[in-house]
Protein backbone atom coordinates (compact mmCIF):
# COMPACT_ATOMS: atom_id res chain seq x y z
CA UNK A 1 0.00 0.00 0.00
CA UNK A 2 1.49 3.25 -1.04
CA UNK A 3 1.51 5.81 1.69
CA UNK A 4 -0.93 8.50 1.99
CA UNK A 5 -3.56 5.87 0.84
CA UNK A 6 -5.74 4.72 4.05
CA UNK A 7 -9.12 5.76 1.66
CA UNK A 8 -7.78 3.12 -1.05
CA UNK A 9 -6.63 0.79 1.48
CA UNK A 10 -10.37 0.72 2.99
CA UNK A 11 -12.10 0.66 -0.35
CA UNK A 12 -10.09 -2.46 -1.28
CA UNK A 13 -10.67 -3.97 1.77
CA UNK A 14 -14.94 -3.51 1.58
CA UNK A 15 -14.56 -4.59 -1.94
CA UNK A 16 -13.32 -7.90 -0.88
CA UNK A 17 -15.74 -7.87 1.90
CA UNK A 18 -18.70 -7.30 -0.19
CA UNK A 19 -17.80 -8.44 -3.43
CA UNK A 20 -14.71 -10.76 -2.84
CA UNK A 21 -12.98 -8.38 -5.25
CA UNK A 22 -9.56 -10.05 -5.91
CA UNK A 23 -7.05 -7.19 -5.05
CA UNK A 24 -3.48 -8.69 -5.72
CA UNK A 25 -1.38 -5.94 -4.20
CA UNK A 26 -3.34 -5.47 -1.10
CA UNK A 27 -3.04 -8.48 -0.59
CA UNK A 28 1.15 -8.37 -0.47
CA UNK A 29 1.18 -5.56 2.12
CA UNK A 30 -0.77 -7.91 5.20
CA UNK A 31 0.70 -9.70 7.60
CA UNK A 32 -1.44 -12.66 8.64
CA UNK A 33 -2.16 -14.04 12.39
CA UNK A 34 -0.87 -16.76 14.05
CA UNK A 35 -0.95 -19.53 11.82
CA UNK A 36 -3.01 -18.21 9.36
CA UNK A 37 -1.51 -19.40 5.96
CA UNK A 38 -2.27 -16.64 4.13
CA UNK A 39 -3.33 -12.97 3.74
CA UNK A 40 -6.57 -14.44 1.52
CA UNK A 41 -7.44 -15.91 4.59
CA UNK A 42 -6.82 -13.37 7.11
CA UNK A 43 -9.35 -11.45 5.39
CA UNK A 44 -11.76 -13.83 5.43
CA UNK A 45 -11.76 -13.70 9.21
CA UNK A 46 -13.62 -10.65 8.43
CA UNK A 47 -15.78 -11.28 5.86
CA UNK A 48 -16.90 -14.47 7.62
CA UNK A 49 -17.69 -11.87 10.57
CA UNK A 50 -19.63 -9.87 8.45
CA UNK A 51 -22.22 -12.54 6.95
CA UNK A 52 -22.52 -13.73 11.08
CA UNK A 53 -23.43 -10.47 12.41
CA UNK A 54 -25.98 -9.59 9.54
CA UNK A 55 -27.43 -13.09 10.05
CA UNK A 56 -27.39 -12.77 13.61
CA UNK A 57 -29.40 -9.69 13.09
CA UNK A 58 -31.80 -10.87 10.78
CA UNK A 59 -32.54 -13.93 12.62
CA UNK A 60 -32.96 -11.57 16.28
CA UNK A 61 -35.35 -9.29 13.92
CA UNK A 62 -37.18 -12.14 11.95
CA UNK A 63 -38.01 -14.66 14.91
CA UNK A 64 -41.03 -16.01 13.43
CA UNK A 65 -39.79 -16.43 9.76
CA UNK A 66 -36.85 -18.10 10.95
CA UNK A 67 -38.84 -20.25 12.91
CA UNK A 68 -41.28 -21.54 9.84
CA UNK A 69 -38.26 -21.74 7.49
CA UNK A 70 -35.90 -23.80 9.55
CA UNK A 71 -32.23 -23.72 9.66
CA UNK A 72 -31.19 -24.60 6.75
CA UNK A 73 -33.33 -22.54 4.63
CA UNK A 74 -33.51 -19.43 6.93
CA UNK A 75 -29.45 -19.24 7.18
CA UNK A 76 -29.24 -20.15 3.11
CA UNK A 77 -31.35 -17.20 1.97
CA UNK A 78 -29.97 -14.83 4.69
CA UNK A 79 -26.54 -15.46 2.84
CA UNK A 80 -27.91 -14.83 -0.46
CA UNK A 81 -29.83 -11.40 1.37
CA UNK A 82 -26.94 -10.23 2.47
CA UNK A 83 -24.71 -10.57 -0.54
CA UNK A 84 -27.36 -8.34 -2.54
CA UNK A 85 -28.27 -5.87 0.08
CA UNK A 86 -25.02 -4.46 2.00
CA UNK A 87 -25.44 -2.66 4.97
CA UNK A 88 -25.69 1.18 4.94
CA UNK A 89 -26.79 1.61 8.68
CA UNK A 90 -25.01 2.48 12.02
CA UNK A 91 -27.27 0.20 13.47
CA UNK A 92 -27.45 -3.79 12.58
CA UNK A 93 -31.09 -3.81 14.18
CA UNK A 94 -32.10 -1.63 11.41
CA UNK A 95 -31.18 -3.93 8.77
CA UNK A 96 -33.18 -5.96 7.22
CA UNK A 97 -36.00 -3.44 6.22
CA UNK A 98 -36.76 -5.16 2.79
CA UNK A 99 -36.07 -8.74 3.64
CA UNK A 100 -39.60 -9.47 3.24
CA UNK A 101 -39.86 -8.63 -0.23
CA UNK A 102 -36.69 -10.00 -0.97
CA UNK A 103 -38.56 -13.51 0.23
CA UNK A 104 -41.98 -12.37 -2.12
CA UNK A 105 -39.57 -12.18 -4.84
CA UNK A 106 -37.99 -16.09 -4.63
CA UNK A 107 -39.78 -18.98 -6.78
CA UNK A 108 -38.49 -21.55 -3.53
CA UNK A 109 -40.84 -19.73 -1.29
CA UNK A 110 -43.83 -20.71 -2.46
CA UNK A 111 -43.85 -23.75 -0.30
CA UNK A 112 -44.08 -21.82 2.45
CA UNK A 113 -47.10 -19.23 1.20
CA UNK A 114 -47.52 -16.96 4.46
CA UNK A 115 -43.83 -16.42 4.45
CA UNK A 116 -43.83 -13.09 3.61
CA UNK A 117 -46.19 -11.83 5.55
CA UNK A 118 -44.24 -13.67 8.49
CA UNK A 119 -41.54 -11.55 7.83
CA UNK A 120 -43.99 -8.50 7.75
CA UNK A 121 -44.96 -9.60 11.36
CA UNK A 122 -41.01 -9.69 12.51
CA UNK A 123 -40.55 -6.24 11.31
CA UNK A 124 -43.47 -4.48 12.61
CA UNK A 125 -42.90 -6.25 16.10
CA UNK A 126 -39.46 -4.90 15.69
CA UNK A 127 -40.28 -1.11 14.99
CA UNK A 128 -43.26 -1.38 17.56
CA UNK A 129 -40.55 -2.59 20.35
CA UNK A 130 -38.37 -0.09 19.87
CA UNK A 131 -41.10 2.90 19.64
CA UNK A 132 -41.54 5.09 22.64
CA UNK A 133 -45.08 4.78 23.92
CA UNK A 134 -47.27 7.58 22.97
CA UNK A 135 -49.41 9.73 25.95
CA UNK A 136 -53.07 8.67 25.33
CA UNK A 137 -55.82 11.10 25.82
CA UNK A 138 -58.04 10.65 28.71
CA UNK A 139 -61.41 9.06 28.07
CA UNK A 140 -62.92 12.48 28.81
CA UNK A 141 -61.18 14.13 26.01
CA UNK A 142 -61.76 11.68 23.87
CA UNK A 143 -65.90 11.88 24.08
CA UNK A 144 -65.77 15.06 22.64
CA UNK A 145 -66.43 13.22 19.16
CA UNK A 146 -69.83 13.01 20.23
CA UNK A 147 -70.72 16.17 20.08
CA UNK A 148 -68.04 17.19 17.66
CA UNK A 149 -67.79 14.93 15.03
CA UNK A 150 -65.70 16.77 12.48
CA UNK A 151 -62.78 16.01 14.65
CA UNK A 152 -60.44 13.70 13.56
CA UNK A 153 -58.42 10.80 15.75
CA UNK A 154 -54.64 11.33 15.86
CA UNK A 155 -53.18 8.04 16.78
CA UNK A 156 -50.26 7.51 18.60
CA UNK A 157 -46.95 6.65 17.57
CA UNK A 158 -46.99 3.02 18.94
CA UNK A 159 -49.93 1.66 17.15
CA UNK A 160 -50.12 -0.80 14.49
CA UNK A 161 -52.44 -2.25 12.40
CA UNK A 162 -51.87 -5.67 10.63
CA UNK A 163 -54.06 -7.72 7.81
CA UNK A 164 -53.29 -11.46 6.70
CA UNK A 165 -55.01 -14.19 4.73
CA UNK A 166 -52.81 -16.65 7.18
CA UNK A 167 -53.29 -16.91 11.14
CA UNK A 168 -49.25 -15.07 11.32
CA UNK A 169 -50.02 -14.32 15.03
CA UNK A 170 -51.11 -17.35 15.90
CA UNK A 171 -47.73 -18.99 14.59
CA UNK A 172 -45.58 -16.30 15.44
CA UNK A 173 -47.13 -17.14 19.16
CA UNK A 174 -45.31 -20.62 18.84
CA UNK A 175 -41.93 -19.83 17.40
CA UNK A 176 -40.63 -21.09 20.67
CA UNK A 177 -42.91 -24.06 20.88
CA UNK A 178 -42.47 -27.38 19.81
CA UNK A 179 -43.30 -28.40 15.54
CA UNK A 180 -46.19 -30.88 16.83
CA UNK A 181 -47.90 -27.69 18.48
CA UNK A 182 -47.56 -26.06 15.20
CA UNK A 183 -49.12 -28.90 13.19
CA UNK A 184 -52.48 -28.13 15.18
CA UNK A 185 -52.44 -24.61 14.05
CA UNK A 186 -55.13 -23.61 11.10
CA UNK A 187 -52.78 -21.60 9.25
CA UNK A 188 -55.79 -20.22 6.51
CA UNK A 189 -57.98 -18.22 9.15
CA UNK A 190 -57.24 -14.48 7.94
CA UNK A 191 -56.38 -11.98 10.99
CA UNK A 192 -56.89 -8.86 11.29
CA UNK A 193 -54.75 -7.14 14.10
CA UNK A 194 -54.34 -3.88 16.30
CA UNK A 195 -51.09 -3.62 17.82
CA UNK A 196 -50.56 -0.97 20.48
CA UNK A 197 -48.59 -0.06 23.78
CA UNK A 198 -49.76 -0.03 26.98
CA UNK A 199 -47.60 0.56 30.48
CA UNK A 200 -44.69 -0.40 28.01
CA UNK A 201 -45.72 -3.47 26.69
CA UNK A 202 -47.00 -4.67 23.68
CA UNK A 203 -49.84 -5.91 23.09
CA UNK A 204 -52.33 -7.62 19.96
CA UNK A 205 -55.47 -7.60 19.84
CA UNK A 206 -57.76 -9.48 17.48
CA UNK A 207 -60.01 -7.38 15.29
CA UNK A 208 -63.17 -7.90 12.71
CA UNK A 209 -63.01 -7.28 9.39
CA UNK A 210 -65.12 -4.73 9.98
CA UNK A 211 -63.81 -3.01 13.08
CA UNK A 212 -60.08 -3.38 11.19
CA UNK A 213 -61.83 -1.57 7.98
CA UNK A 214 -63.24 1.52 10.63
CA UNK A 215 -60.28 1.59 12.45
CA UNK A 216 -57.91 2.06 9.07
CA UNK A 217 -60.40 4.81 7.90
CA UNK A 218 -60.06 6.47 11.55
CA UNK A 219 -56.64 6.47 11.12
CA UNK A 220 -55.75 7.80 8.13
CA UNK A 221 -57.12 11.35 9.53
CA UNK A 222 -60.52 11.33 8.11
CA UNK A 223 -62.78 13.14 10.53
CA UNK A 224 -65.23 10.80 12.69
CA UNK A 225 -68.17 12.05 10.98
CA UNK A 226 -67.41 11.50 7.48
CA UNK A 227 -65.65 7.82 8.55
CA UNK A 228 -69.24 7.03 10.03
CA UNK A 229 -71.30 8.23 6.56
CA UNK A 230 -68.79 5.71 5.04
CA UNK A 231 -70.34 2.96 7.29
CA UNK A 232 -73.24 1.07 6.18
CA UNK A 233 -75.55 0.23 8.63
CA UNK A 234 -74.93 -3.53 8.60
CA UNK A 235 -71.80 -2.64 10.46
CA UNK A 236 -73.41 -0.38 13.25
CA UNK A 237 -72.13 -3.38 15.76
CA UNK A 238 -68.36 -2.98 14.72
CA UNK A 239 -68.77 0.88 15.03
CA UNK A 240 -69.86 0.80 18.47
CA UNK A 241 -67.37 -1.84 19.13
CA UNK A 242 -64.82 -0.20 17.33
CA UNK A 243 -64.91 3.37 19.18
CA UNK A 244 -65.01 0.93 22.56
CA UNK A 245 -61.55 -0.41 21.55
CA UNK A 246 -60.26 3.26 20.83
CA UNK A 247 -61.27 4.21 24.82
CA UNK A 248 -59.95 1.05 26.29
CA UNK A 249 -56.55 0.94 24.19
CA UNK A 250 -55.66 4.12 24.33
CA UNK A 251 -54.30 4.59 20.74
CA UNK A 252 -55.71 8.01 20.12
CA UNK A 253 -52.72 10.30 21.41
CA UNK A 254 -54.59 13.58 20.60
CA UNK A 255 -57.86 15.60 18.52
CA UNK A 256 -57.74 17.63 15.53
CA UNK A 257 -59.99 19.42 13.03
CA UNK B 1 2.51 6.53 45.15
CA UNK B 2 -1.49 6.24 45.65
CA UNK B 3 -2.24 5.35 49.28
CA UNK B 4 -3.77 2.26 49.89
CA UNK B 5 -6.53 4.06 51.92
CA UNK B 6 -7.22 6.38 48.76
CA UNK B 7 -7.54 3.09 46.44
CA UNK B 8 -11.47 2.17 45.17
CA UNK B 9 -12.15 -1.12 43.63
CA UNK B 10 -13.99 -0.06 40.76
CA UNK B 11 -15.54 -3.18 39.39
CA UNK B 12 -18.25 -3.06 36.36
CA UNK B 13 -19.97 -5.17 33.81
CA UNK B 14 -22.04 -5.17 30.11
CA UNK B 15 -25.33 -4.80 30.18
CA UNK B 16 -26.64 -7.29 28.07
CA UNK B 17 -30.44 -7.79 27.36
CA UNK B 18 -30.45 -11.39 28.40
CA UNK B 19 -29.63 -10.17 31.81
CA UNK B 20 -32.89 -7.55 31.87
CA UNK B 21 -35.23 -9.69 33.73
CA UNK B 22 -32.79 -10.29 36.88
CA UNK B 23 -31.81 -6.78 37.00
CA UNK B 24 -35.34 -5.60 36.98
CA UNK B 25 -35.62 -7.16 40.29
CA UNK B 26 -33.11 -4.87 41.73
CA UNK B 27 -30.54 -7.47 42.89
CA UNK B 28 -28.39 -5.93 45.24
CA UNK B 29 -24.88 -6.62 43.26
CA UNK B 30 -20.95 -6.42 43.56
CA UNK B 31 -21.14 -3.66 40.76
CA UNK B 32 -20.29 -0.53 41.26
CA UNK B 33 -21.20 0.08 37.83
CA UNK B 34 -22.43 -0.86 34.52
CA UNK B 35 -21.43 -0.32 30.72
CA UNK B 36 -23.74 0.04 28.00
CA UNK B 37 -23.45 -0.37 24.45
CA UNK B 38 -24.27 2.88 22.87
CA UNK B 39 -25.78 1.63 19.70
CA UNK B 40 -28.29 -0.62 21.37
CA UNK B 41 -30.37 1.93 23.11
CA UNK B 42 -29.39 5.32 20.95
CA UNK B 43 -32.18 4.62 18.35
CA UNK B 44 -34.54 2.69 21.03
CA UNK B 45 -36.91 4.24 22.87
CA UNK B 46 -38.85 1.26 24.22
CA UNK B 47 -37.75 -1.23 26.75
CA UNK B 48 -33.85 -1.32 26.14
CA UNK B 49 -34.02 2.95 26.74
CA UNK B 50 -36.41 2.45 29.77
CA UNK B 51 -34.04 -0.36 31.23
CA UNK B 52 -31.40 1.70 30.45
CA UNK B 53 -32.72 4.57 32.84
CA UNK B 54 -34.19 2.16 35.81
CA UNK B 55 -30.57 0.93 35.92
CA UNK B 56 -29.03 4.50 35.76
CA UNK B 57 -30.98 5.28 38.51
CA UNK B 58 -28.79 2.95 40.72
CA UNK B 59 -25.67 2.76 39.10
CA UNK B 60 -23.09 5.40 36.77
CA UNK B 61 -23.41 3.61 33.01
CA UNK B 62 -19.87 4.05 30.56
CA UNK B 63 -21.42 4.10 27.02
CA UNK B 64 -19.49 1.86 25.02
CA UNK B 65 -20.28 2.77 20.92
CA UNK B 66 -19.10 0.19 18.36
CA UNK B 67 -19.71 2.70 15.30
CA UNK B 68 -17.88 5.62 15.20
CA UNK B 69 -15.38 4.53 13.25
CA UNK B 70 -13.03 6.46 14.59
CA UNK B 71 -10.45 5.68 11.67
CA UNK B 72 -13.12 6.53 8.68
CA UNK B 73 -11.41 8.32 5.73
CA UNK B 74 -14.86 10.00 4.75
CA UNK B 75 -15.38 12.02 8.18
CA UNK B 76 -17.79 10.68 11.10
CA UNK B 77 -20.94 9.99 10.51
CA UNK B 78 -23.63 13.85 11.06
CA UNK B 79 -26.30 11.26 12.32
CA UNK B 80 -24.57 9.00 14.86
CA UNK B 81 -23.07 11.75 16.88
CA UNK B 82 -26.40 13.22 16.67
CA UNK B 83 -27.83 10.85 18.56
CA UNK B 84 -25.25 9.50 20.64
CA UNK B 85 -25.33 13.27 22.03
CA UNK B 86 -29.14 12.77 22.74
CA UNK B 87 -28.41 9.55 25.05
CA UNK B 88 -25.41 11.04 26.58
CA UNK B 89 -27.40 13.98 27.99
CA UNK B 90 -30.46 11.80 28.92
CA UNK B 91 -27.85 9.15 30.61
CA UNK B 92 -25.08 11.26 31.37
CA UNK B 93 -22.33 8.79 31.26
CA UNK B 94 -19.26 8.70 32.97
CA UNK B 95 -17.40 7.36 30.39
CA UNK B 96 -17.98 7.77 26.38
CA UNK B 97 -15.58 5.00 24.58
CA UNK B 98 -15.53 3.67 21.37
CA UNK B 99 -12.55 1.88 19.20
CA UNK B 100 -9.44 2.36 17.84
CA UNK B 101 -10.24 1.28 14.63
CA UNK B 102 -12.74 1.32 11.52
CA UNK B 103 -16.21 -0.06 10.70
CA UNK B 104 -16.74 0.73 6.98
CA UNK B 105 -16.47 3.33 4.10
CA UNK B 106 -19.51 5.14 2.70
CA UNK B 107 -22.06 3.92 2.02
CA UNK B 108 -21.10 0.65 3.47
CA UNK B 109 -21.30 -0.59 7.20
CA UNK B 110 -19.05 -3.66 7.60
CA UNK B 111 -20.22 -3.59 11.86
CA UNK B 112 -16.61 -4.81 12.87
CA UNK B 113 -13.87 -3.49 14.55
CA UNK B 114 -11.50 -3.53 11.44
CA UNK B 115 -7.67 -3.23 11.57
CA UNK B 116 -5.38 -0.77 9.59
CA UNK B 117 -1.87 0.29 9.59
CA UNK B 118 -0.59 1.93 11.81
CA UNK B 119 1.18 5.15 9.92
CA UNK B 120 1.82 8.71 10.46
CA UNK B 121 -1.49 9.49 7.84
CA UNK B 122 -3.62 6.86 9.88
CA UNK B 123 -2.50 8.61 13.57
CA UNK B 124 -3.75 12.39 11.40
CA UNK B 125 -6.78 10.45 10.46
CA UNK B 126 -7.90 9.54 13.78
CA UNK B 127 -7.05 12.44 15.95
CA UNK B 128 -8.93 14.76 13.48
CA UNK B 129 -11.94 12.42 14.02
CA UNK B 130 -11.42 12.41 17.59
CA UNK B 131 -11.15 16.20 17.75
CA UNK B 132 -14.30 16.32 15.62
CA UNK B 133 -16.68 14.15 17.96
CA UNK B 134 -15.25 15.58 21.28
CA UNK B 135 -16.20 18.60 19.83
CA UNK B 136 -19.52 17.61 19.20
CA UNK B 137 -20.22 15.81 21.99
CA UNK B 138 -18.99 18.15 24.39
CA UNK B 139 -16.70 15.25 26.02
CA UNK B 140 -13.28 13.72 26.09
CA UNK B 141 -13.84 10.33 24.48
CA UNK B 142 -11.87 7.15 25.96
CA UNK B 143 -10.59 4.67 22.72
CA UNK B 144 -10.23 1.35 23.35
CA UNK B 145 -7.76 -0.97 21.65
CA UNK B 146 -8.91 -3.90 19.49
CA UNK B 147 -7.81 -7.46 18.76
CA UNK B 148 -6.29 -7.70 15.23
CA UNK B 149 -5.95 -10.95 12.93
CA UNK B 150 -3.36 -9.29 10.28
CA UNK B 151 -0.81 -6.38 10.76
CA UNK B 152 0.54 -4.05 7.98
CA UNK B 153 4.08 -3.83 6.37
CA UNK B 154 3.47 -0.34 5.85
CA UNK B 155 3.36 0.22 9.89
CA UNK B 156 5.63 2.87 11.37
CA UNK B 157 4.36 2.75 15.09
CA UNK B 158 3.80 -0.38 17.23
CA UNK B 159 -0.35 -0.39 18.24
CA UNK B 160 0.74 1.04 22.09
CA UNK B 161 2.65 3.92 20.67
CA UNK B 162 0.15 4.49 18.01
CA UNK B 163 -2.42 4.73 21.01
CA UNK B 164 0.12 6.83 23.64
CA UNK B 165 0.66 9.38 20.78
CA UNK B 166 -4.09 9.43 19.93
CA UNK B 167 -3.69 9.83 23.33
CA UNK B 168 -1.25 12.79 23.59
CA UNK B 169 -2.46 14.52 20.31
CA UNK B 170 -6.53 14.97 21.41
CA UNK B 171 -6.72 14.38 24.49
CA UNK B 172 -8.65 11.10 25.03
CA UNK B 173 -8.06 8.97 27.21
CA UNK B 174 -7.48 4.97 26.34
CA UNK B 175 -9.98 2.06 27.46
CA UNK B 176 -7.15 -0.80 27.72
CA UNK B 177 -8.57 -4.47 26.75
CA UNK B 178 -6.08 -6.95 28.53
CA UNK B 179 -8.05 -9.68 26.32
CA UNK B 180 -7.24 -7.33 23.19
CA UNK B 181 -3.66 -7.35 24.20
CA UNK B 182 -3.70 -10.49 24.85
CA UNK B 183 -4.89 -12.19 21.82
CA UNK B 184 -3.58 -9.30 19.25
CA UNK B 185 -0.11 -10.43 21.19
CA UNK B 186 -0.69 -14.49 20.46
CA UNK B 187 -1.83 -13.87 16.84
CA UNK B 188 1.45 -11.25 16.09
CA UNK B 189 4.16 -12.90 18.22
CA UNK B 190 4.77 -9.62 20.27
CA UNK B 191 5.40 -9.75 24.75
CA UNK B 192 2.07 -8.11 25.95
CA UNK B 193 4.08 -6.78 29.32
CA UNK B 194 5.84 -4.58 26.59
CA UNK B 195 2.54 -3.22 25.85
CA UNK B 196 0.97 -3.26 29.56
CA UNK B 197 4.16 -1.27 30.34
CA UNK B 198 4.61 0.90 28.25
CA UNK B 199 1.07 2.31 29.03
CA UNK B 200 1.32 5.22 31.54
CA UNK B 201 -1.23 4.08 34.34
CA UNK B 202 -2.74 8.40 33.82
CA UNK B 203 -4.10 8.03 30.31
CA UNK B 204 -5.96 4.97 31.20
CA UNK B 205 -9.92 5.63 32.41
CA UNK B 206 -11.15 2.45 31.79
CA UNK B 207 -9.96 -1.53 31.75
CA UNK B 208 -12.40 -4.37 29.61
CA UNK B 209 -11.69 -8.33 30.36
CA UNK B 210 -13.01 -10.89 28.67
CA UNK B 211 -12.78 -14.76 26.99
CA UNK B 212 -11.18 -15.70 23.61
CA UNK B 213 -11.99 -18.69 21.78
CA UNK B 214 -8.89 -20.25 20.09
CA UNK B 215 -9.28 -20.76 16.87
CA UNK B 216 -6.44 -23.34 16.32
CA UNK B 217 -4.27 -20.83 13.94
CA UNK B 218 -5.02 -17.72 15.59
CA UNK B 219 -6.83 -16.44 18.81
CA UNK B 220 -10.40 -14.77 18.31
CA UNK B 221 -11.94 -12.08 20.24
CA UNK B 222 -15.26 -13.30 21.31
CA UNK B 223 -16.28 -12.73 24.95
CA UNK B 224 -17.75 -15.88 24.86
CA UNK B 225 -15.44 -17.46 27.67
CA UNK B 226 -14.34 -16.95 31.30
CA UNK B 227 -11.24 -14.54 31.23
CA UNK B 228 -7.81 -16.73 30.48
CA UNK B 229 -4.87 -17.12 33.20
CA UNK B 230 -2.33 -15.36 31.08
CA UNK B 231 -4.98 -12.48 30.54
CA UNK B 232 -5.75 -12.36 34.45
CA UNK B 233 -1.98 -12.50 34.83
CA UNK B 234 -1.51 -9.06 32.55
CA UNK B 235 -4.70 -7.20 34.47
CA UNK B 236 -3.04 -7.81 37.42
CA UNK B 237 0.09 -6.38 36.06
CA UNK B 238 -1.68 -3.26 35.19
CA UNK B 239 -3.71 -2.66 38.31
CA UNK B 240 -0.90 -2.41 40.31
CA UNK B 241 0.07 0.50 38.57
CA UNK B 242 -3.29 1.83 38.28
CA UNK B 243 -5.70 0.78 41.30
CA UNK B 244 -8.17 3.41 40.67
CA UNK B 245 -9.18 2.16 37.07
CA UNK B 246 -12.52 1.18 36.45
CA UNK B 247 -12.67 -2.31 35.20
CA UNK B 248 -15.35 -4.29 33.82
CA UNK B 249 -16.18 -7.93 32.34
CA UNK B 250 -17.46 -8.21 28.71
CA UNK B 251 -19.94 -11.22 27.82
CA UNK B 252 -21.38 -11.33 24.42
CA UNK B 253 -22.00 -14.53 23.29
CA UNK B 254 -23.11 -17.99 25.62
CA UNK B 255 -24.19 -15.16 27.89
CA UNK B 256 -23.96 -16.87 31.24
CA UNK B 257 -26.78 -16.24 34.04
CA UNK B 258 -25.92 -13.04 35.66
CA UNK B 259 -25.04 -14.86 38.91
CA UNK B 260 -22.30 -16.61 37.14
CA UNK B 261 -21.37 -13.15 35.58
CA UNK B 262 -20.57 -11.42 38.40
CA UNK B 263 -18.68 -14.90 39.87
CA UNK B 264 -16.70 -13.95 37.31
CA UNK B 265 -16.09 -9.98 38.13
CA UNK B 266 -15.54 -11.23 42.06
CA UNK B 267 -12.56 -13.10 40.93
CA UNK B 268 -11.23 -9.60 39.36
CA UNK B 269 -11.95 -8.34 43.05
CA UNK B 270 -10.32 -10.62 44.98
CA UNK B 271 -7.16 -9.90 42.66
CA UNK B 272 -7.84 -6.13 43.00
CA UNK B 273 -7.89 -6.60 47.14
CA UNK B 274 -4.79 -9.12 47.07
CA UNK B 275 -2.75 -6.27 45.48
CA UNK B 276 -4.23 -3.47 47.23
CA UNK B 277 -6.00 -4.28 50.26
CA UNK B 278 -3.79 -5.15 53.28
CA UNK B 279 -5.10 -5.86 56.89
CA UNK B 280 -5.99 -3.13 59.27
CA UNK B 281 -7.16 -1.24 56.00
CA UNK B 282 -10.97 -0.30 55.96
CA UNK B 283 -12.45 -2.11 53.20
CA UNK B 284 -12.10 -0.52 49.77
Amino acid sequence: MPKNNLKSFQEQFVGFINDNTPANDFFKDILPAGRIPNSQEALEVHRNGYIARLTEALGETFEGTWFIMGDDLFFSICEEYIKENKSKLYNLSDYGENFPNFLEQRRDMIAIPFVQDMARFDWMFKELFHEKQHISIPLNELQRIETEPNLSLILGNSVSLFHSQFSIYKIWSQRNHTDSEMNNINYELPEHLLWYKQNNEIFVKNLSSGQFDIISLLMSAKSVASVLEMINSENQNDLVSSFQIIGTTGIVAGLKY
Amino acid sequence: MIDSLQKQCNPGVGLRSTHFPYLETSPDTCLKWFEAVSENYMDSFGRPRIILNKIRERYPIALHGVSMNLLSTDGLNELYLQNLKLLIDEIEPFIISDHLCWTGTKPSNIHDLLPFPYTEESLKIVCQNIDQAQSKLGRNLVIENVSTYMTFKQSEYTEWDFLIEVSKRTDAKLLLDINNIYVSSANHSFDPINYINAIPAEIVSQVHLAGYTDMGDFLFDTHSKPVYPKVWELFKLFIKKAPNVPFMMEWDEDIPEFPILENEVKKAIEIWKNLHFKKGHKDA
